[in-house]
């Protein structure tokens, strides 16, 4: 079974981007007309490399994991190895019939109905008459709309379009998937049943090609990983070191410093945000994964000019979607009383429990509050934060993390 | 279903598939293209496929009562009326004019398709070719109705039935000018990816087209060698010889089609050598 169904060899993907060149004198400037050809002369032309000397290499079965920022080439590599696009260098090898999930519903056509478009689209996709007919009634069934079959999809909701046009791609049967997990789209729940189908066609010894930005669905899904990081590309043997490497360079860092800036604004000069940190019993984060249970403490320095019951050091959790998942604030604390700011330099310490979590990527934000006066750091500031990302757990049986809520507590269950 | 020793290659030196190979691996998508073109065109019509056979016939009657009492109506086939010829020059000329034009605007048209999904960027050209068939047969079926109600029915002054030559010929004909229709089609197209202006100049070339094309008159107004100048034209070609294959296929000047198809060959070679030099770099700039 072992035998390699991809082999990509230093693939590359150049590009030529034109920008408009400054005039280089006045004079030019003043003598070139609004429109003239001579305008466009002036673009100069440069060399951009989306992707560039991509190697790896999958067996059959293999899961693949792609990660990167955005602008990495993720979409560039899923593109090249669909044949969308035709890379400027090196080659690829692939064993099998290839499905290419990068967008559902391509060539959906509004005055068709839900039937025609059914074929068309299963026909685009690689499938032919006779297995769209013989899957018709599954991806009917699947997308939930058999009562609108022969309405045109001009009439249809989006949310039924969608389902349709996921029900056609999910029903593909190929050696080798390509997933772009952007693609899902949809409604919440239809969104966790086509996931489910898709990780279900992984698992029964396909290739798969997934690209994410969500870890947790990586790590579930996917064996190896590939890393990219503008157009470079990194193998690893595992996922998780690809997520380790990936967390390393994500936005949000594990540790944060506030510029010192000498504000106008008074209340700005009595409470100075200095800095904050993640730590793991008492040791600084050093990769951003955080094993499922572990317990991550932030550390947050704040400097104080004049103390005052007022003052309130908050700290919020958001998930890697930017939903609010808690505020908690210095002045409400488990421990009894509230500690008494002092003058200068005050330190605090709070403990986030992590089995209370999903597996996934995590960003805490840092508030700063004089009630009744002005937010001197608002909770809502997105640029200063830290990240950190939680494992999968390891020894509990039936977990789905697709559940459908934000937080997943591990409570006391005992027979009454 | 999963085919593993399939073993697709994909490189950047790669050697160009050739279009034969492309259509027939994809034939199955062709069919559908063609389906989905057709299902398209006349959906939420009330007259639906009527259409198809609607507009010959208004633009015979049209040309009928108003232009031939001028230009002169002998197309010289004894027993056979101009509005006849007419309506067959006009149903070819669609088909050539919907085939040549499906393909210039079709890489254009057809861009968010092929920048998500693989496949041959030629098959939509095809389909487009092959959905105009369907109108050209069915104007084919119109026209023997009429040929059977005015002809056998009220009986023309002289006129003998169709010739089987038609019939013969029909295939070979269509198939010569569809090749015409698509190699031109697809230099035009491929140059119209990167400069849009082709699409400017379409409508117009279009109309001149549809002018010097013995379509509303009878090649037989014009002198011998404007005649044969005309035959480099392969819709004027093609039409000239269905109308006397059906009617009187004597009259087919066989060393005269040497040119149009010399053109057909020259023309469709160099479409698909000029389109398969760009066709992977056209995701990159339509």
């Amino acid at each position: 079974m072992s035998k390699t169904s991809l082999k990509v060899e230093g693939l590359g993907k150049k590009y030529a981007i034109k920008s408009k060149s400054k005039p280089d004198s006045l004079r030019e400037l003043l003598t070139t007309p609004v429109f003239s050809s001579k305008q466009n002369q002036k673009l100069q032309s440069t060399d951009f490399w989306a992707i560039q000397d991509i190697n790896f290499e999958l067996q059959r079965g293999d899961t693949l994991g792609i990660i990167g920022r955005n602008g990495a080439g993720k979409s560039t590599l899923l593109k090249i190895l669909a044949r969308v696009i035709h890379p400027t260098t090196g080659s690829a090898m692939i064993r099998g019939r290839v499905a290419s999930l990068l967008e559902v519903g391509t060539g959906f056509h509004p005055e068709l109905t839900g039937r025609e478009n059914v074929f068309f689209n299963g026909a685009l996709l690689g499938m032919s008459k006779s297995e769209i007919a013989a899957n018709f009634k599954e991806i009917v069934e699947f997308s939930e709309i058999d009562k609108f079959l022969d309405t045109p999809i001009k009439r249809y909701s989006s949310g039924m379009r969608i389902r349709l046009a996921f029900s056609v791609a999910v029903h593909l049967d190929a050696d080798i998937m390509i997933i772009d997990e952007a693609l899902s789209v949809g409604d919440v729940a239809f969104r966790a049943k086509s996931l489910e189908k898709m990780k279900a066609a992984a698992f029964t010894g396909k290739t798969v090609l997934f690209v994410t930005h969500a870890m947790a669905s990586a790590q579930e899904l996917c064996n190896k990983g590939l890393l990219l990081t503008e157009g470079q590309g990194q193998n690893y043997d595992s996922i998780e070191d690809a997520i380790n490497a990936y967390m390393g360079q994500t936005e949000k860092p594990a540790e944060l410093t506030w510029k010192a800036k000498s504000s106008k604004r008074p209340d700005k000069r009595r409470m100075v945000p200095k800095s904050m940190h993640l730590e793991i019993n008492g040791k600084k984060l050093s990769d951003k994964l955080v094993s499922y249970g572990e317990s991550v403490d932030a550390v947050i320095n704040v400097a104080i000019k004049e103390p005052s019951d007022k003052m309130s050091v908050g700290l919020s959790l958001f998930d890697e979607n930017d939903r609010r998942i808690f505020r908690t604030a210095h002045t409400d604390n488990a421990q009894g009383d509230t500690i008494k700011l002092k003058k200068g330099k005050n330190s605090f310490r709070v403990t986030i429990p992590t089995d209370i979590l999903k597996p996934g990527t995590y960003k805490l934000a840092a508030d700063f509050d004089i009630e009744n006066e002005s937010w001197v750091v608002r909770p809502t500031t997105t640029d200063a934060r830290v990240g950190f990302s939680v494992g999968q757990p390891e020894n509990i049986q039936l977990w789905n993390p697709k559940r459908e809520a934000l937080i997943k507590p591990i409570l006391n269950w005992s027979e009454n | 279903m999963s085919n593993s020793n399939l073993v697709t290659t994909i490189s950047a030196q790669g050697k160009p598939t050739s279009v034969v190979q492309d259509i027939w691996d994809y034939r199955n998508l062709v069919y559908f293209f063609t389906w989905r073109e057709f299902k398209i065109r006349y959906k939420q019509t009330a007259l639906g496929m009527f259409w198809v056979a609607l507009q010959p016939l208004v633009f015979m009657g049209i040309v009928q009562l108003i232009l031939l009492r001028r230009i002169g109506n002998d197309f010289g086939v004894e027993g056979v009326p101009s509005y006849i010829m007419v309506f067959l020059g006009f149903v070819m000329w669609q088909f050539f004019e919907g085939s040549f034009s499906g393909t210039v605007n079709g890489f254009v048209n057809s861009q968010n398709l092929y920048k998500k999904i693989y496949f041959p960027k030629i098959i939509p050209s095809v389909a487009f070719a092959l959905s105009r068939l369907i109108d050209l047969m069915i104007g084919v079926v119109v026209l023997m109705i009429l040929v059977l109600i005015f002809g056998y029915g009220l009986g023309w002054d002289g006129f003998d039935g169709l010739k089987w030559q038609g019939f013969a010929l029909f295939i070979p004909v269509t198939v010569f000018m569809a090749m015409a229709a698509i190699g031109a089609g697809l230099l035009f197209g491929t140059l119209n990816v990167r400069f849009r202006d082709v699409k400017q100049v379409m409508p117009f070339i279009i109309r001149m087209g549809f002018l010097s094309t013995p379509i509303f008159w009878p090649l037989s107004i014009m002198s011998e060698s404007i005649q044969r100048f005309l035959y480099l034209n392969p819709a004027a070609a093609g039409i000239q010889t269905m109308r006397e294959a059906f009617f009187d296929p004597d009259k087919i000047k066989w060393g005269w089609l040497l040119m149009p198809l010399t053109v057909m060959v020259v023309v469709l070679i160099w479409g698909i050598w000029y389109f398969k030099r760009k066709e992977n770099s056209m995701v990159d700039i339509a």
